[in-house]
């Protein structure tokens, strides 16, 4: 009998905290109480480097974050939500299961000892981008000029500059503060985070405009992974995919009912067409592809994963 | 009385004291460090509280903000050690006469050398693990601060506050008095 | 486990080991006792975490702002005003005193820039007017307390960060206690002066008193343009600090009171005592990993809650324990253990997050003034040359008004409550 530890970001209430406990219990009760899994929720164990080190050293075995922060072992895993890079969410969930991205992780895991627990997109976050601002945004013309937050994220950064928006970066938390006083006119957020950060309130105009997709990684030690036996490892995959499905209900029916809530407050709701911004980025991701500052078979393998296989 | 103030006899004594005075200007260089970090953190942020409502503070002011703060914190670490800076109860000492000094006296450079030694040998393995950039430090040329620049000035501080606790016990043991700050006179 | 944390650290802190070695030994010995001996690298890990926040860079700047404001001169206006607002009255510069805390804390956000800058002048004066030496230095410690309530307060950013609530609403929510520490304190020195002889001056006349208030005018309206600045201007709490950093340089050029000699001497106490704070910090986070990775909040409180399910009794145990802790460790280790641990506890009560803040607070607040940890008494014998046992004894009774301040705070929620709830409305 094994016990594990996990940890997250997220508050045990949340929609995705739900999901973790829910995958505890559902591991739990299909390795037959031969795995547990203890959940350490709110950052309570550092922030990423910190978690992603008492990964690599087996203190923490299940660190469950989006994937990007592997960047620090594989580079190129810093790419996996290229802004606008995708059509759709069935093209990126393509491209996340490409043989380019798997060779990525099998890299990171020879350099860290970390890697993905299965399928790296079942468990949804968000579960969708929106822009949260104090001017309506109906079109992608709209964001020429309008004042972004962005956090210090040099590709964020660069691709809303190149979309036309006036990027100013602040700290999360000071967001609210920042729209309310006219420092920034919009911020980009997942949908879950709108109504928790009370953004619709100085901002009331919501956008989905799907910027790139997101999963939680259940990023796992590997020694630890191996040490379990196969009944138990089959059990904590059964475990993992039923998680997801469930963070797919939890999390879209979450959205909808928020967006009833803030639409009911006044906000207003809107789906951009986002091919413009979609086209607008591939110039954008030629030039860097030539520059070298792209992975080393990125943009093939988003091509590639454009049309379904059959 | 700082070492400055004390006079040595004997070649034993003379050569600590050397030492003794190093260390202590050493303390003031890290002294001064920690001001220049605490300058520049009050220039990045009176830049940025001028330049945002201009649109034109750059996204890398805060970031370096931060390191500046964190080298502020860890260089600090020697600075206040060597030059007495850190808060000490010494009643209960004084209750015990002198001998009450010379044990707390141990007692201080033991417990020192219990917590640096331990962060001491912890530093291949944070080396080790701490791979990529911190986010956002970058340089005009494009360069970018490796994470590990955090953590670099906490152990040079702590080796150098190591060596301070091994030198006061070398000192004590050459019958030199241990280095304490003034102390105003109770009327 | 927590035993042996909070054992080594007061046995250390008793045998002279700076309290930043003390908290580290603490910490490390903790570790090497617990399931997590050969994970040590956690230490430096979390050390990094500790200091890598941004909310704690306004740490420096208000620490700063009270070394500025010793430095330009602007403490000796604020003592002079205060001086002809409330010198005339039964003990009256024991009041003035308290009125010149109330108003240097709306600049500094640290109780030991009181006691130090503020302290000697206000010692010094009492003194020379015939003041006994330690009932001076005792009401300066214990006036000092309303510092870190009244904004801004380093504390308070801290509490902030640690409970995730935002610097404004802990900010509005320390200045009606603040000023209710300050009234009870008046009080009780109006008091006293009923039953014993306290040296008095004459009444200022309204001319002296517009004198003054004319010579500190710019130092007068600072503590409003820090806290509107955070409130309604367009600046953070760490900018803020900044602001009232620059300004208090300013006010200090512009009265040819400020040299480099005393720029430079403010600089480096600013950066020694933030690099004490931040290393405490550095180390109180890694012992927090420890206590979490143990999952010891939850056990407290499974344990607490089964013991008694009444909030007005475990409100009532929590201050005794609360100022329990507060006499034998610092505020801010304190805090950096307590909060976490506690929270667990103060939500299943229902106790408001905001409210739980200024009473943990203030109860911390208190050991400034008590032995054995109590900085205060330490600065303010060695400022005002008194002995430290018998400051200790002539403080004792000033505790009364600052726990029966603490006792209303905590079963009125709504004196602390009611600013942030009117300016920010209320949460949730
Ligand atoms: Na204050
Ligand atoms: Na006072």
């Amino acid at each position: 009998e094994t016990t594990w530890k996990m940890a997250t970001k997220m508050p045990v209430d949340s929609p995705e905290g739900q999901v973790f406990e829910k995958f505890a219990e559902l591991t739990e009760e299909y390795t037959d109480g031969e795995l547990k899994i203890t959940v350490y929720p709110n950052e309570q164990l550092g922030k990423e480097n910190a978690v992603l080190e008492q990964l690599q050293a087996n203190i923490v075995q299940i660190y469950a974050e989006g994937f990007g922060y592997m960047k620090k072992w594989e580079p190129a895993l810093g790419w996996l939500a290229g802004p606008y890079a995708f059509d759709d969410f069935a093209h990126w969930q393509r491209f996340m299961n490409s043989d380019t991205v798997k060779g990525w992780f099998d890299n990171a895991a020879a350099e860290s000892g970390v890697r993905p627990l299965g399928d790296p997109t079942l468990v949804l976050r968000g579960p969708f981008r929106v822009t949260v601002s104090n001017v309506p945004v109906e079109s992608a013309a709209d964001y020429e000029g309008l004042k972004m937050r962005m956090h210090e994220n040099k590709v964020a950064i660069d691709t809303w500059d190149n979309l036309g928006a006036e990027v100013i970066t602040l700290p999360w938390t000071e967001v609210y503060q920042s729209i309310s006083k006219g420092i920034v006119q919009a911020v980009n957020s997942p949908i879950a985070l709108v109504e928790s950060m009370r953004f619709n309130e100085v901002a009331p105009y919501i956008t989905r405009m799907d910027e790139y997709w997101q999963s939680v990684g259940f990023m796992v030690n590997e020694s630890a992974l191996e040490a379990l036996d196969e009944d138990t490892r089959d059990g904590l995959l059964k475990a993992y995919a039923e998680a997801g499905e469930l963070s797919q209900e939890i999390m879209f029916s979450v959205a909808d009912e928020s967006i009833e809530r803030m639409v009911a407050d006044g906000a207003t709701y809107t789906e951009i067409d986002i091919s413009p911004l979609v086209e607008k980025m591939a110039t954008f991701y030629a030039d860097m592809a030539e520059s070298g500052e792209l992975p080393e078979g990125f943009l093939e393998a988003v091509e590639a994963a454009r049309t379904p296989t059959q | 009385m700082t070492p400055l103030d004390y006079q040595p006899e004997g070649p034993l004594q003379r050569a600590l004291n050397r030492i003794d005075r190093l260390n202590w200007s050493l303390g003031g260089a890290f002294l001064w460090i920690s001001n220049i970090c605490l300058l520049v953190m009050l220039g990045l942020t009176t830049a940025t509280i001028i330049l945002r409502p201009m649109s034109m503070a750059p996204y890398w002011m805060w970031p370096w903000t931060m390191v500046f703060f964190i080298w502020l914190s860890f260089f600090g670490f020697f600075a206040l050690y060597a030059r007495l800076k850190d808060v000490r109860i010494d009643f209960v000492a004084e209750r015990l006469g002198p001998s009450g000094m010379v044990i707390t006296r141990i007692v201080s450079d033991a417990a020192t050398l219990v917590v640096t030694g331990v962060l001491i040998l912890q530093i291949p393995k944070v080396i080790a693990t701490s791979n990529g950039v911190y986010d956002g430090a970058i340089l005009p040329a494009g360069f970018e601060l490796p994470r590990l620049a955090l953590s670099v000035p906490l152990f040079i501080s702590t080796v150098l506050v190591a060596l301070t606790a091994v030198l006061d016990i070398v000192k004590l043991a050459a019958g030199m008095p241990e280095n304490v700050t003034d102390h105003h006179p109770e009327v | 486990m927590a035993w042996i944390l909070f054992g080594t650290f007061i046995a250390l802190i008793l045998m002279r080991v700076p309290i930043s070695i003390a908290i580290g030994t603490a910490t490390v010995l903790t570790f090497l006792t617990s399931d997590f001996s050969t994970a040590l690298q956690i230490i430096p890990q979390q050390m990094l975490e500790g200091v890598n926040k941004a909310s704690l860079t306004a740490v420096p700047f208000f620490i700063m702002a009270g070394n500025l404001m010793n430095a330009t001169g602007v403490t000796e206006r604020i003592f002079a005003f205060a001086n002809s607002l409330v010198g005339h009255l039964k003990a009256g510069l024991a009041q003035v005193n308290i009125l010149s805390s109330m108003i240097f804390a709306g600049i500094s956000g640290a109780a030991v820039a009181d006691c130090a800058g503020l302290g000697a002048i206000e010692i010094k004066a009492m003194r020379e007017r015939g003041y006994k030496p330690d009932f001076a230095a005792a009401i300066t410690v214990a006036s000092s307390v309303i510092g870190p309530l009244i904004p801004p307060s380093i504390g308070l950013v801290l509490y902030a960060f640690l409970a995730q609530q935002s610097v404004e609403r802990m900010f509005l929510a320390g200045l009606i206690p603040g000023i209710l520490v300050g009234l009870s304190l008046m009080l009780y020195v109006r008091f006293r002066a009923q039953f014993e002889e306290f040296p008095t001056q004459p009444r200022a006349t309204v001319r002296e008193v517009a004198g003054t208030a004319k010579h500190g005018f710019l130092a007068l309206v600072a503590p409003a343009i820090i806290l509107g600045s955070i409130m309604f201007g367009f600046v953070t709490a760490t900018e803020a600090g900044v602001l009232a950093c620059i300004y208090c340089i300013l006010i200090g050029i512009w009265y040819k009171e400020l040299t480099f000699r005393a720029f430079f001497a403010a600089l480096s106490d600013t950066a020694m005592m933030t690099a004490v704070i931040m290393i405490i910090i550095a180390f109180s986070i890694a012992m927090g990993w420890l206590l979490a990775i143990d999952q010891t909040p939850q056990k407290l409180a499974d344990f607490t809650f089964s013991f008694t399910e009444n909030k007005n009794v475990f409100l009532g145990l929590l201050l005794i324990f609360i100022i329990l802790v507060g006499c034998v460790v610092e505020g801010v280790p304190a805090k950096l253990i307590l909060v976490p641990t506690l929270l667990p506890l103060i939500d299943a009560y229902g106790i408001d997050r905001v409210h739980f803040g200024i009473i943990i607070q203030l109860g911390l607040l208190l050991g400034i003034a008590t032995p054995p940890m109590g900085i205060g008494l330490y600065i303010v014998a060695e400022v005002g040359r008194v002995r430290f046992e018998k400051v200790t004894m002539a403080v004792l009774p000033m505790l009364i008004p600052l726990v029966a301040v603490l006792l209303l705070l905590t079963y009125v929620p709504q004196t602390v409550t009611f600013l942030p709830d009117l300016i920010l409305g209320p949460q949730n």
